[in-house]
C-alpha cells in the first residue's frame, strides 16, 4: 500500500492520485476549480526555477513554487 | 443586457471583441476596482421559423449591451473579480441582473470550464455556453458532441471559432431563442449536504455534487480520456519554465522589450519633438504675426507653454503604443504566465511578485510605459505597489544629467559613477519596497504560486491594435490635461516678473516668480550641500521633465546649453563654482547628493500622469510625498557621511 507524500517529494515523470490539500478554504475552493481535488491525477512534468514544479492534470499544466507543492499530498500511482 | 463570463484563458476577450467590434468602452465597474469592458452586440435578428411558406417579417436589426466580467473560474469571490461576477449575477436585483448570460466554454479543458456553468445551473436563469478551443481541442483528439452536452447541462452549447469569426449566427440565433423564451428552471441536484453538516464540509458535498454533474456530462458528450498529448506547445514549455533555460529565455524577451522601448521608440520620438519644437512652433509664432502679437506674452505662452506642452505628450504616444502592443502580444501569446513563472522566486525573494519585473525593467527606459506595464499584475495592491517603485527605477533622462554633472566633476571616474548611479536605483527599489512591505503593505499575502499556464496561441492583429488603441487613448486623456498644464504654469511662473525691470513674458530667470521661489526653497538643500538657487531651480524643472534639467541650467546662468553631452564646456564651470561654495570646499560629497536627490526625488509630469491613471490620485500624491522624504534624507546622509571622507 502506498503511502501519501507531498508533491513536493515526487519525482519528475511521475504519476500519483491527489488525496488531500493543506490551506485555507480559499485555496482549497480555487485547487479545486483549477481540476486539483481528491482523487485527480496529477502528473509531475517538470522542475522550475526556484524548485517549483510544473504539474499536469485534467489536461491542462499547471505551475506551483515549493511551498504549494508541500501542501498537496498524493499517492503514487503504481506504474 | 447580456453579460460575459467565463475562465481567464478560454478565449473571452476574442470572442467579446469579435462580438462587438470597436464599439467598446472600458472602465471599472461602479464601486469597485474591477476592470469591465461594455460593448454593443448588434444583431441581424434571423428568426427560426417553421413555417413552410415564411410568413415572418423581415430580419430585424438589434442592439444588445454586452458586459465583458474579468475571467472566474467559479462563483465563490476569492478575488475582487469573482465576487463582482457573483454580485451580478447571482445576488443582484431582478432590474440590474443581466438578461442572459452567456458562459464561454473551453473544449480543449471541458470538465474545468464547466464549473460555472454547473454553478450558474443552479439558480434560474438564461444561460448559454459558447463553445471556444474548439479547434485546439480536435488537434488533441477531442470531438464534443454540442447537442448531448447541451441536454446534459440543461442549456443551449454552442460551437465557436472567435478567431475565425464562425459560429457567430449560431450564437445570435441561440440567444435569441434563449431570450424570448420564459426563464428556464435551476437544474436539480442529486445530493445535498445534511443539515448537521459543518460549513466546510457542507462545500465538499456541493463541490463533489457539481463534479459529478459535469464529469457525466462531458463523459457523455466526449471521448476524451482527460489525458494530455504531447505538442509542440507543451515542448516549448518544458525549456521555457526550466530551471536553467528559462531564465535565458526570458532575459532575451526582456532585453527585445527593453531594446523596443528604448532603441526603436528614441527616434519617433525625435521626429515628434522637432516637429513640435520646429515647424509647429514657428508655425504658431508665424500665426501670431501676423494678428500683430508676434514676440509678445501670446507668444510665449503658446508657442513655450501650450505647443510645447502639446508637444511634450505626444512625444509619449509611440513609446505608449509599443508598450501596449508588447504587453498584448506578451499576455496574448501566452508566454507572460512562463515569465511569471521564471521570476518568481527571485522577486519573492524582495517581496514582490514575478510579474512585477517586466514594469521594472521597462523603467530603466523610461517610467511612463513602466507605470501602464504594472497591468500585468493581477492584483490592485500589487500595482500600486510597484507603481510606487518604479520612479526609482532611472531612467535614460536622468542618464543625461549624470553623464554631465559626472565629466564635469569625476573626469576619468564619470563612467564608474554613473554605473555607480544605476546600483543605487536597484537599492532604492529593494530598499523602498522592503520598507513598504513591513509597513503599509504587511497585510498582502505572499500568495503561493499556483498559475495555470494557458496554451500558446498566436495573437491576432485586430485585438492587439484595437486594445492598444483603446489603451493609448485613455493615457493620452489622461495625460494631456496634466502635462499641459503643468507646462504651462511653468512657463508663467517664469514670465511673471518680481521687479520693475522685466515686463511680463520677458524677464530674466532669477527675478521671476520662479526664481524667486527656486531662491526660497534652496535652504532646504543646505544639508545637503548643495543650496544654490540655480541648483534648485533645475531641479524644480526637472519635475516638469527630467530632459529639461540641462538645458534650464544653462539658462539660470544665462550660457549656452553644452551641445555635447560629455563636454560640459561653461556650464560645467558655473557648476563646479557652485558646488564648491555651496558645500562648503566639500564638492564631491555634495555633487553625489545631487546626483542621489536627482535620482529619487520625483518622476516627471508624464510619469505622475500615468500614475495617476493607473493608481489613482490619492496614491499618486503618497508616492510624491514619500520620494521626497527618501531623496532628501539619503542625499544629506550621502553629504554628511561624504564630506568626512572628502
Amino acid at each position: 500500500m502506498s503511502t501519501a507524500i507531498s508533491l513536493a517529494s515526487a519525482r519528475v515523470g511521475t504519476s500519483l492520485t491527489l488525496l488531500r490539500a493543506e490551506g485555507s478554504p480559499e485555496l482549497c475552493r480555487r485547487l479545486s476549480a483549477l481540476g486539483l481535488r481528491r482523487g485527480a491525477r496529477v502528473r509531475i512534468v517538470n522542475p522550475t526555477p526556484g524548485g517549483g514544479r510544473v504539474i499536469s492534470v485534467a489536461g491542462s499544466r499547471i505551475a506551483m513554487d515549493a511551498s504549494m507543492l508541500k501542501r498537496l499530498f498524493a499517492e503514487e500511482i503504481p506504474a | 443586457m447580456i453579460a460575459l463570463v467565463g475562465a481567464p484563458n478560454v478565449g473571452k476577450s476574442t470572442l467579446f471583441n469579435a462580438l462587438t467590434g470597436s464599439r467598446v468602452t472600458m472602465g471599472n465597474w461602479p464601486g469597485t476596482t474591477v476592470d469591465v469592458a461594455r460593448g454593443v452586440w448588434r444583431t441581424t435578428r434571423t428568426r427560426t421559423c417553421d413555417c413552410e411558406t415564411c410568413t415572418c417579417g423581415p430580419a430585424a436589426s438589434t442592439e444588445m449591451t454586452l458586459i465583458d466580467l474579468p475571467g472566474a473560474y467559479s462563483l465563490d469571490p476569492m478575488s475582487p473579480d469573482e465576487a463582482l461576477t457573483r454580485d451580478l449575477l447571482v445576488t443582484s436585483a431582478a432590474d440590474e441582473a443581466p438578461d442572459l448570460t452567456i458562459v464561454a466554454v473551453d473544449a480543449a479543458h471541458l470538465s474545468r470550464s464547466l464549473y460555472l456553468v454547473a454553478q450558474l445551473r443552479e439558480q434560474a436563469m438564461r444561460v448559454v455556453v459558447g463553445l471556444t478551443m474548439v479547434d485546439v481541442a480536435r488537434s488533441r483528439g477531442i470531438a464534443v458532441d454540442t447537442d448531448e452536452l447541451a441536454s446534459r447541462l440543461g442549456c443551449r452549447v454552442v460551437a465557436l471559432h472567435p478567431r475565425l469569426g464562425r459560429g457567430m449566427d449560431d450564437l445570435t440565433v441561440a440567444v435569441h431563442d434563449a431570450l424570448d423564451e420564459p426563464v428556464p428552471e435551476a437544474r436539480e441536484i442529486t445530493d445535498r449536504p445534511a443539515h448537521d453538516l459543518a460549513p466546510m464540509d457542507a462545500d465538499l458535498v456541493r463541490e463533489d455534487e457539481r463534479f459529478g454533474f459535469i464529469e457525466s456530462a462531458v463523459e457523455a458528450s466526449t471521448g476524451d480520456s482527460g489525458e494530455l498529448r504531447a505538442s509542440l506547445s507543451d515542448k516549448a514549455d518544458r525549456w521555457l519554465t526550466a530551471p536553467i533555460a528559462g531564465p535565458i529565455a526570458f532575459l532575451g524577451v526582456m532585453w527585445v522589450v527593453f531594446q523596443l522601448t528604448t532603441t526603436v521608440a528614441a527616434p519617433l520620438q525625435g521626429a515628434l519633438d522637432s516637429l513640435f519644437s520646429g515647424p509647429v512652433s514657428s508655425g504658431v509664432s508665424w500665426l501670431l504675426g501676423v494678428v500683430g502679437l508676434g514676440g509678445s506674452w501670446v507668444d510665449g505662452l503658446l508657442v513655450d507653454g501650450l505647443v510645447a506642452g502639446v508637444g511634450m505628450l505626444l512625444t509619449f504616444a509611440p513609446l505608449m503604443a509599443i508598450m501596449f502592443v508588447l504587453l498584448a502580444l506578451l499576455e496574448d501569446s501566452g508566454y507572460m504566465a512562463r515569465a511569471a513563472v521564471v521570476t518568481d522566486r527571485l522577486m519573492r525573494s524582495i517581496g514582490l511578485p514575478g510579474r512585477a519585473f517586466l514594469p521594472l525593467v521597462v523603467g530603466f527606459g523610461c517610467n511612463v510605459p513602466a507605470i501602464s506595464a504594472t497591468r500585468v499584475l493581477p492584483n490592485v495592491r500589487q500595482r500600486i505597489l510597484t507603481s510606487l517603485l518604479i520612479p526609482f527605477t532611472s531612467c535614460s533622462a536622468r542618464l543625461t544629467v549624470y553623464v554631465l554633472v559626472a565629466t564635469t566633476f569625476f573626469g576619468r571616474w564619470a563612467g564608474t559613477v554613473v554605473f555607480a548611479m544605476y546600483l543605487v536605483s536597484i537599492v532604492f527599489v529593494v530598499g523602498v519596497g522592503f520598507l513598504l512591505r513591513k509597513t503599509l503593505w504587511r497585510t498582502m499575502g505572499a500568495e503561493p504560486l499556483v498559475l495555470d499556464l494557458p496554451p500558446y496561441q498566436r495573437p491576432t492583429v485586430r485585438l492587439t491594435a484595437s486594445v492598444t488603441w483603446l489603451r493609448l487613448k485613455g493615457f493620452l486623456r489622461t495625460a494631456s490635461g496634466i502635462i499641459v498644464a503643468t507646462v504651462c504654469a511653468v512657463w508663467l511662473l517664469q514670465a511673471i516678473p518680481t521687479t520693475v525691470d522685466g515686463s511680463f513674458g520677458n524677464v530674466p530667470v532669477e527675478n521671476s516668480v520662479y526664481g524667486v521661489t527656486a531662491q526660497a526653497i534652496s535652504p532646504v538643500f543646505a544639508p545637503a550641500g548643495f543650496d544654490q538657487w540655480q541648483t534648485t531651480s533645475a531641479l524644480v524643472v526637472g519635475f516638469v521633465a527630467k530632459e529639461a534639467v540641462i538645458s534650464s541650467w544653462a539658462q539660470t546662468y544665462a550660457v549656452d546649453e553644452p551641445t555635447d553631452g560629455t563636454n560640459p564646456g561653461t556650464l560645467g564651470e558655473h557648476i563646479v563654482a557652485d558646488f564648491t561654495s555651496s558645500s562648503g570646499g566639500h564638492p564631491l560629497p555634495a555633487v553625489m547628493a545631487f546626483l542621489v536627490f536627482l535620482l529619487a526625488y520625483t518622476p516627471c509630469v508624464a510619469t505622475l500622469a500615468a500614475q495617476k491613471r493607473e493608481i489613482g490620485l490619492r496614491w499618486t500624491l503618497f508616492g510624491i510625498g514619500m520620494q521626497l522624504v527618501v531623496a532628501w534624507v539619503s542625499a544629506v546622509a550621502v553629504f554628511q557621511v561624504g564630506r568626512l571622507f572628502w
